[in-house]
């Protein structure tokens, strides 16, 4: 009989092989403009679409059926888990996280090929999409294959990794990371069409405004919930620790937040033409030196589930890539050299040259901090150590002067600001942001980031209110329409600018989570005699019983801890131990009280002791982290409403003449 | 227990840190988990490595040397030590590798250094750059974006004409 595993090694093969084919034919068919070639070529991303999603289908029914055969299985899975689990053990490690990744990238390759307008970028930017699921399915069909069919399969397998068993967010944090990966990819790929076709204008990045914030969206939102899977599972009461894993997923969003605000320059303005494509470059080869510098092991961390034979594979194709896209725009350098004139610096395109500057200096940091420590061990022997205050002490002040930027940037016209009305602008903010300082120091905010951002979320409020103020309220007095009818109009018909208004806005709210959280945490370590009430920061904690349960597979001891504020009892809180199937290793599980202002957070420091009249538990209290999340939220809903179809240009919207009598 | 310093020891590692942890066992005390602890240890321990872990610091880890170094911590802020003080201690016995906050000496000037340089150099690059776009600018001719002119007409007419039909 045919096994699973057999099944998913044949799919993955004929999609390599289709993948192939759609190259040579895409290419061959673009370069002799030979249109059946390239129908073909279209036709056959499907196809490898297809083949990807059946390898897919024999993984889950793999996991879901505990065939143990198949070696991805019987390292990964285990009988008694519950089935989400094994739903998603499909991306828990390596091998199945690199199949999750091909089948994502085929996914795109297959939409592009049937939604991507007719144009002379098209073959060629498909090509190069299939040139990179080339490269994703060698890895999972030859490096890291998760079908290897085991002669002896095991009875039953140790199941994921606890850590991410542990909480639901598995299912979906991996997910977004890797829609944001695979998105970035599509931008990518019409770059190089754009180079290879001689047509380094703005077509291509208009072609994939919509995939770039799609791409840069879902990387945020993964970044975001990956830091709130850390709040949840790793106990501590923190969510980033500057990791490596986290140092490789910000590089990359970095590049493509710099990337978004400048080619809105080039669009509008023709310039930066080449620092563009290089972004982008860049872009696409750090997620791949990330994935290399995490999965081949040379750098560990807490977040890296399993690593592989896959690393040399990601630094060749980093280099590769790297090597070919940089040859490319030097190649096209009289093409895409750029020719431009500014004005004044002072002007809407010098502040997105600034945040440009800004985020690139924060990627090098950050790639300089991480692979330091590889560098010198490597060089000398000597072992460094480069962790989280190096990184705050470098970052910090660059997300201020980001803060600074971002209040300012979107009130400055294109070409030049009117020293009049920028001085005015400026004039209100600074009153903001001295007001925004005042009130955090009379509330007893001390420390000097936290104050500065505290003072530059009063600034970006009132630029936020200029801006909207400066759309609003000329058109409405000039329409003699009410302020409300002007406003949702121009929500409605600047979906653009005023997703990204909301976007900017999420960043704000992020930033006051930042630096509270980040300022003025308190973690303390306290010994809980069951029964009596203990004070932490202005609440009573009460150890009231230990309790166990086991649940499918999981093993769960804890405590119920009564938590009083004001002497009225307000929750009761369980942190507790999980131990999953015969896993030996424990995970502490922290439990937390969500509130505006603060959580409370507490985790089990000692072990659960029957014979013990105490308990010592880890408590936190961390101020406003649930704008963090909120943040998030709020960024996703403006990217959302940014690249939602319907965004008419002003010009249009006011030209567009009412046809007689429309208007009744 | 973390298994996550377990999972992939490396040799090195691994040695390094039995022949680190024996002054610390000795002077941790066995229940170092049922100590109580003050947020200043967390704070400290936040700076410091913890040896056996992946990438984790001495406050975020569960290891049990983490534990013990916490107590540790705690002990030494309780005999009145201060914060350089501890922190002095732990990097004579584990050496600079035990710092999250690399210090300023030897080697390390280059990862505190060199992203500032590489910072001005781009920032001095860049405004020469715009200074050269600048003098493009002031001899280009002023010419007028069309779409823009189409704007500026069609916002001086439509909406006043709309306004006036009230």
């Amino acid at each position: 009989m045919l096994s699973l595993g057999t099944l998913g090694t044949a799919a993955l093969t004929l999609a390599l092989a289709l993948a192939v084919y759609a190259v040579v034919a895409g290419a061959i068919g673009a370069i002799r403009r030979d249109a059946r070639l390239q129908t073909s070529a279209r036709l056959t991303a499907l196809a490898v679409f297809l083949a990807v999603t059946t390898a897919v289908i024999v993984m889950q029914a793999a996991l879901l059926t505990d065939d143990f055969s198949v070696k991805y299985v019987a390292e990964q899975s285990r009988i008694e888990s519950p089935i989400w689990v094994k739903v998603v053990t499909m991306w828990a490690a390596l091998e199945g996280s690199v199949l999750l990744w091909a089948w994502l990238l085929t996914a795109y390759a297959a939409v592009l090929a049937v939604t991507a307008p007719n144009t002379v970028l098209r073959p060629w930017s498909l090509v190069v999409m299939q040139v990179v699921t080339i490269f994703f399915l060698s890895v999972v069909t030859f490096a890291a294959n998760p079908f290897i069919v085991l002669a002896n399969p095991p009875l039953d397998g140790p199941g994921a990794n606890p850590l991410l068993q542990n909480h639901w967010m598995m299912a979906v944090h991996p997910v977004l990371m890797y829609l944001g990966y695979v998105g970035l990819t599509v931008p990518f790929a019409f770059a190089m069409a754009a180079l290879i076709t001689r047509r380094p204008g703005t077509e291509w990045m208009r072609l994939t405004r919509r995939w770039t914030l799609f791409g840069w969206g879902f990387l945020t939102v993964g970044i975001i919930s990956g830091g709130w899977w850390s709040y949840e599972v790793l106990g501590w009461g923190g969510y980033w620790a500057w990791d490596p894993v986290e140092n490789v997923s910000i590089m990359p969003w970095f590049t493509a937040t710099a990337f978004l605000h400048s080619i809105q320059v080039q669009e509008r303005r023709r310039m930066l033409k080449a620092w563009n494509l290089l972004l982008i470059v860049l872009t696409f080869a750090l997620t791949l030196l990330g994935t290399f510098l995490i999965r081949s092991g040379v750098i560990s961390s807490v977040h890296a589930f399993g690593d592989g034979p896959v690393g040399p594979f990601f630094l060749a194709f980093f280099i590769i890539v790297t090597l070919v896209s940089l040859s490319l725009v030097v190649w096209r350098w009289d093409q895409v050299r750029d020719r431009s004139d500014l004005d004044a610096v002072v002007s809407r395109e010098g502040a997105f040259i600034g945040v440009n500057v800004l985020f690139l200096a924060m990627t090098f940091a950050v790639l300089l901090g991480t692979v330091f420590p590889l560098f010198v061990e490597a060089t000398t022997g000597a072992r460094v150590t480069v962790g989280a205050p190096f990184f705050d002490a470098i970052t910090l002040p660059v997300w201020m002067l980001v803060l600074l930027l971002m209040g300012v940037g979107p009130l400055l016209p294109w070409r030049r600001a009117e020293t009049q009305t920028l001085r005015s602008n400026l004039t209100w903010m600074t009153g903001a942001l001295i007001l925004a300082l005042v009130l955090g120091f009379v509330f007893g905010v001390r420390k000097i980031y936290p104050l500065i951002t505290i003072g530059l979320v009063g600034w970006n409020l009132a630029s936020a209110g200029l801006l909207l103020a400066g759309a609003i309220v000329p058109r409405a007095r000039i329409t003699g329409r009410s302020l409300g009818q002007v406003f949702t109009q121009y929500a409605f018909e600047q979906k653009r600018r005023f997703g990204s208004m909301v976007v900017h806005l999420g960043v704000v709210v992020i930033a006051l989570g930042i630096a509270a959280s980040g300022g003025y945490r308190v973690d303390q370590q306290i010994r809980l005699p069951y029964g009596e009430r203990v004070a932490f920061q202005g609440y009573e904690l009460q150890a009231l019983r230990p309790f166990s349960e086991r649940v499918q597979g999981r093993n769960s001891v804890g405590v119920e801890v009564a938590v009083f504020q004001g002497g009225r009892e307000v929750t009761v809180l369980t942190p507790r131990i999980n131990r999953f199937g015969t896993s030996q290793m424990t995970v502490p599980t922290p439990s937390v009280r969500y509130t505006a202002s603060h959580d409370l957070y507490l985790a089990l420091a000692g072990a659960v002791d029957p014979q013990q009249d105490f308990v010592i538990i880890r408590a936190v209290q961390s101020p406003f982290v649930t704008w963090i999340w909120i943040g998030g939220l709020i960024m996703a809903l403006g990217t959302i409403y940014a690249m939602s179809p319907g965004d008419r240009p002003l010009r249009r919207s006011v030209s567009a003449e009412a046809p007689a009598g429309a208007e009744t | 227990m973390s298994a996550l310093g377990v999972q992939r020891p490396s040799a090195v590692l691994v040695a390094l840190v039995l022949a680190a942890l024996v002054p610390v066992l000795l002077v941790g005390s066995a229940a170092a988990q049922d100590r109580e602890l003050d947020p200043r240890v967390f704070e400290i321990g936040r700076e410091l490595r913890c040896p056996t872990c992946v990438a984790e610091s001495v406050s975020e880890s569960n290891a049990a040397i983490a534990r013990e170094m916490r107590a540790l911590i705690q002990e030494q802020l309780d005999q009145g030590s201060s914060r350089t003080e501890v922190l002095a201690f732990f990097q004579e016995r584990y050496g600079d590798w035990i710092l999250y906050n690399p210090p300023m000496r030897g080697l390390n000037l280059i990862v505190w250094a060199l992203p500032v340089v590489v910072a001005l150099l781009a920032v001095a690059y860049v405004a020469r750059l715009l200074r050269r776009w600048r003098a493009a600018a002031d001899t280009a001719p002023d010419d007028v974006d069309p779409d823009d002119l189409d704007r500026v007409r069609a916002e001086l007419q439509g909406p006043l004409g709309e306004g006036a039909s009230r």
